[in-house]
C-alpha cells in the first residue's frame, strides 16, 4: 500500500500538535523527517525518485515521473517545447477536448502559451485553447495580455475554477510544472540572500550544506544527520553534481518532481477527483522524459552569472514571439500557485488508486525502515 | 480553569484588530445580562444570534469608554476583552457598564465557549475582509462603478451583430471613457471587462463559500477543542497551504 501524494502541512506541520503527536507514535522517525520541510517548504510531498533517501512515508512514484535513463535528445529545448504542444494538441484534438492553460503570467505559462501560439493557427487557437487566469496573471505580464491573450484566445476564465475543470469531462488540464525544477531550485535563492549571487558557482561540500541547515533547522542536533542523507541524493546521481546550484538543482529535480506534478490535484473538488485521469486529462507541461533528459545533460549551462538570468533561455524564446524587452532583462521568478490554492480545502493524502482522504493517515502507510531514523 | 483555554482566547484575540473608534456591537446573553463580547463584525452578531440566547446592542463604545480605569476593561485595552473569567463578568445598565461576580461555574463554563466562539468567528472575518479589501478598490464608490461597467458589458456582448450598437458617448458612458482612454472598440473594451468581472466574481464566490463553512463549523462547536481544530484548519488554509 502506497501513497502518490501526502499533504505535509496536514501530518508534519506543528500546528496539528495533536495529529503530529500521533503520527510520531505510530512512526518516531517522522520526529526526524519533519526537519526536511524546514528546509525546503512546509507544504511538499518529498520523495527522492532516484532512490538514494529512504523515506518513513511509502510513497509509489508513478512511471511518467521515474527518472529517466539518460539517451540522447535530438532536439533544443524550444523544439522540446514545441514537440509538447503538438503532442497535447493531437490528444485533445483525438478526444474532442479543450486544452485548459493554467496561466499565471510568469515565465512558464507564458511560455506554454507561446508554444501552442506558434503550432496553432488562430482557428485551432479558438477552438481549442481555454487560458485560467487571474487579476495578478494580467499583472504579471501585461503585454502579452495585451497582444496576445486578449485577441487570439477567445475562451479566458477566472483560473480558481481549475478545481472544477476535469469534472467537466471537457478539458485537459495543463499546468506548469516541472519548469522550475528542469532549471533550478527556489533554495539557491534563500542561500544568495545570506550570502552573495557567486555562490551558486562555488564547489559544493558538506560543510556549506551543513551551514545552510543549521540556518533553517536552527542548530537542531539533527543537522548533521540531515546533511549526510541529503548527500547521499548527490553521491546517488547518475551526472556529476559539482557546484552549489548543481547540488540544489539536482535536489529539486530529484526530490520534488513529484510533488510539484501532483500538488495542484490535492484542490480538486469531488467530480473532479473522480473523474480524474493522471496524463490523459491532466498534465504537467514542461515532464516530458526529453526534457528531463534534456536538463540532465546540459546541467552544467543551466544558470548565466547571475540570479537575474533563471530561465534566461525560456525568457529569450518568449521575447522572440512578444518582444518584451522588460520582460527579458526583469522578469524574476515568482511563486504563483499560491494565490489560487490558498483557502482552499486540501486532501491529506492521495492512495496510488488515485483515491482522496481528508483524514488521518493510517498506520500502514508508514515505515520505520528509513534513512531518518 | 485550565491555562490553555484561557490562552485560546488570547491567541486569537490578539491577531483580531479591535477598534473602539468604529462601529461597535456588543453581544449580551439573555439570561444574566451580562455583555459576552465586543465586536467590530455585524457577521458575528448575525451568527451568534443562531446559537445562543443572545442580545445585541449597536454601537456601547462611549459606555465602554466611561468605565473606570481599574476594572477589567478599559477603553484603551477594549480589543483585548480577556477578563478575569474566574471573577468577573461585565453588565451595562441605563448609564453604564459594570462589573458583576460570575455565578457560578456552569456560567462561567458557557460564557468561556460563546466568548471562544465570538473571537473565532471575528478572526475569520478578519481575514475574508482583508481578501475582499484588497479585490476592491478603496476610492469611495468604486465598487459600484465596477458593477455599473460590468452591466454595460454584459449589454454590449449580447446585443447581436445585426442590430447596430449606439456610439453615442452617453449609451454606455463607463464602458465608452474605457474604451477611448485605451484607444480600443467598445466591443474591445466590453471583453476587457467581461473577464476581470468573471475573476472578480469567481473569487468572490469562492471567498463567500469559505465564510459560509467556517461561520457554519464554529457556530455548531460544542467544546473549545473543537474550536481549536477549526482555528487549525482555517490557519493551515489560509497560511500554511500557501508555503511551496
Amino acid at each position: 500500500m502506497s501513497l502518490i501524494y501526502y499533504n505535509s502541512v496536514d501530518i508534519l506541520h506543528s500546528t496539528s500538535t495533536l495529529a503530529l503527536q500521533k503520527y510520531i507514535t505510530q512512526c518516531p522517525s517522522l520526529d526526524n523527517f519533519k526537519k526536511v520541510f524546514n528546509f525546503f517548504a512546509a507544504n511538499m510531498a518529498f520523495c527522492d525518485r532516484s532512490g538514494a533517501i529512504k523515506i518513513p512515508i511509502n510513497m509509489q512514484i508513478l512511471d511518467f515521473c521515474k527518472l529517466p535513463a539518460i539517451n540522447s535528445v535530438n532536439y533544443n529545448y524550444e523544439e522540446l517545447c514545441l514537440e509538447r504542444a503538438k503532442q497535447l494538441f493531437d490528444r485533445a484534438k483525438k478526444g474532442n477536448k479543450k486544452i485548459a492553460v493554467l496561466y499565471s503570467g510568469g515565465i512558464d505559462s507564458t511560455l506554454i502559451l507561446v508554444s501552442f501560439f506558434k503550432i496553432l493557427t488562430a482557428a485551432e487557437i479558438q477552438e481549442y485553447i481555454t487560458v485560467l487566469l487571474s487579476e495578478e496573471s494580467i499583472l504579471e505580464n501585461p503585454s502579452f495580455y495585451k497582444k496576445h491573450l486578449i485577441g487570439l484566445v477567445k475562451d479566458i476564465r477566472p483560473s480558481y475554477i481549475f478545481r472544477h475543470l476535469i469534472g467537466t469531462n471537457r478539458y485537459i488540464l495543463v499546468t506548469g510544472e516541472g519548469n522550475d525544477q528542469l532549471f533550478g531550485s527556489a533554495i539557491i535563492r534563500k542561500l544568495i540572500l545570506s550570502k552573495d549571487e557567486s555562490v551558486m558557482h562555488a564547489k559544493m561540500s558538506k560543510k556549506l550544506l551543513v551551514s545552510q541547515l543549521k540556518l533553517d533547522l536552527k542548530d537542531d542536533p539533527f543537522t548533521e544527520r540531515l546533511a549526510e542523507i541529503l548527500w547521499k541524493n548527490k553521491e546517488a546521481a547518475p551526472i556529476e553534481i559539482s557546484t552549489v546550484f548543481e547540488f540544489y538543482w539536482w535536489l529539486n529535480f530529484s526530490c520534488k518532481w513529484q510533488s510539484v506534478y501532483m500538488r495542484v490535484l490535492a484542490y480538486l473538488d469531488e467530480d473532479s477527483q473522480k473523474n480524474l485521469k493522471l496524463e490523459e486529462n491532466y498534465t504537467a507541461f514542461f515532464t516530458t522524459s526529453e526534457m528531463q533528459i534534456w536538463a540532465m545533460k546540459n546541467h552544467h549551462h543551466l544558470i548565466g552569472k547571475k540570479w537575474k538570468n533563471y530561465k534566461q533561455l525560456c525568457k529569450e524564446i518568449i521575447f522572440k514571439f512578444n518582444d518584451d524587452r522588460d520582460y527579458l532583462d526583469n522578469k524574476l521568478k515568482l511563486g504563483s500557485l499560491v494565490n489560487i490554492i490558498k483557502n482552499k480545502p486540501s486532501a491529506t493524502y492521495i492512495t496510488d488508486e488515485i483515491n482522496y482522504y481528508y483524514s488521518s493517515i493510517p498506520n500502514e502507510y508508514f515505515n520505520n525502515t528509513n534513512d531518518f531514523v | 480553569m485550565s491555562n490553555k483555554k484561557l490562552s485560546f482566547y488570547g491567541h486569537i484575540r490578539k491577531q483580531v484588530p479591535f477598534f473602539l473608534n468604529k462601529k461597535t456591537h456588543a453581544i449580551f446573553d439573555r439570561d444574566t445580562g451580562r455583555i459576552l463580547f465586543l465586536t467590530n463584525y455585524i457577521d458575528t452578531v448575525n451568527a451568534f444570534k443562531y446559537f445562543a440566547n443572545t442580545s445585541h446592542l449597536y454601537n456601547i463604545r462611549k459606555k465602554v469608554r466611561a468605565m473606570p480605569p481599574n476594572s477589567s476593561l478599559t477603553a484603551n485595552r477594549a480589543y483585548n476583552f480577556s477578563l478575569d473569567l474566574s471573577q468577573g463578568g461585565l453588565k451595562e445598565t441605563d448609564n453604564q457598564i459594570i462589573e458583576t461576580k460570575v455565578k457560578n461555574m456552569a456560567e462561567q463554563k458557557k460564557f468561556r465557549i460563546l466568548r471562544n466562539k465570538a473571537a473565532l468567528l471575528d478572526l475569520v472575518y478578519s481575514h475574508i475582509s482583508s481578501i475582499r479589501a484588497a479585490m476592491f478598490g478603496s476610492v469611495y464608490g468604486q465598487q459600484i462603478v465596477y458593477v455599473l461597467k460590468h452591466i454595460e458589458a454584459i449589454h454590449v456582448l449580447r446585443t447581436s451583430q445585426d442590430d447596430k450598437l449606439s456610439s453615442e458617448p452617453w449609451s454606455f458612458p463607463f464602458l465608452n471613457s474605457y474604451a477611448n482612454l485605451k484607444k480600443i472598440s467598445l466591443e474591445q473594451a466590453a471583453r476587457e471587462v467581461q473577464i476581470k468581472a468573471d475573476i472578480s466574481i469567481t473569487k468572490l464566490a469562492e471567498n463567500e463559500e469559505l465564510r459560509l463553512k467556517y461561520t457554519a463549523l464554529i457556530v455548531q462547536a460544542g467544546t473549545t477543542q473543537e474550536l481549536l481544530d477549526i482555528y487549525y484548519q482555517f490557519e493551515k488554509e489560509f497560511k500554511l497551504y500557501g508555503q511551496l
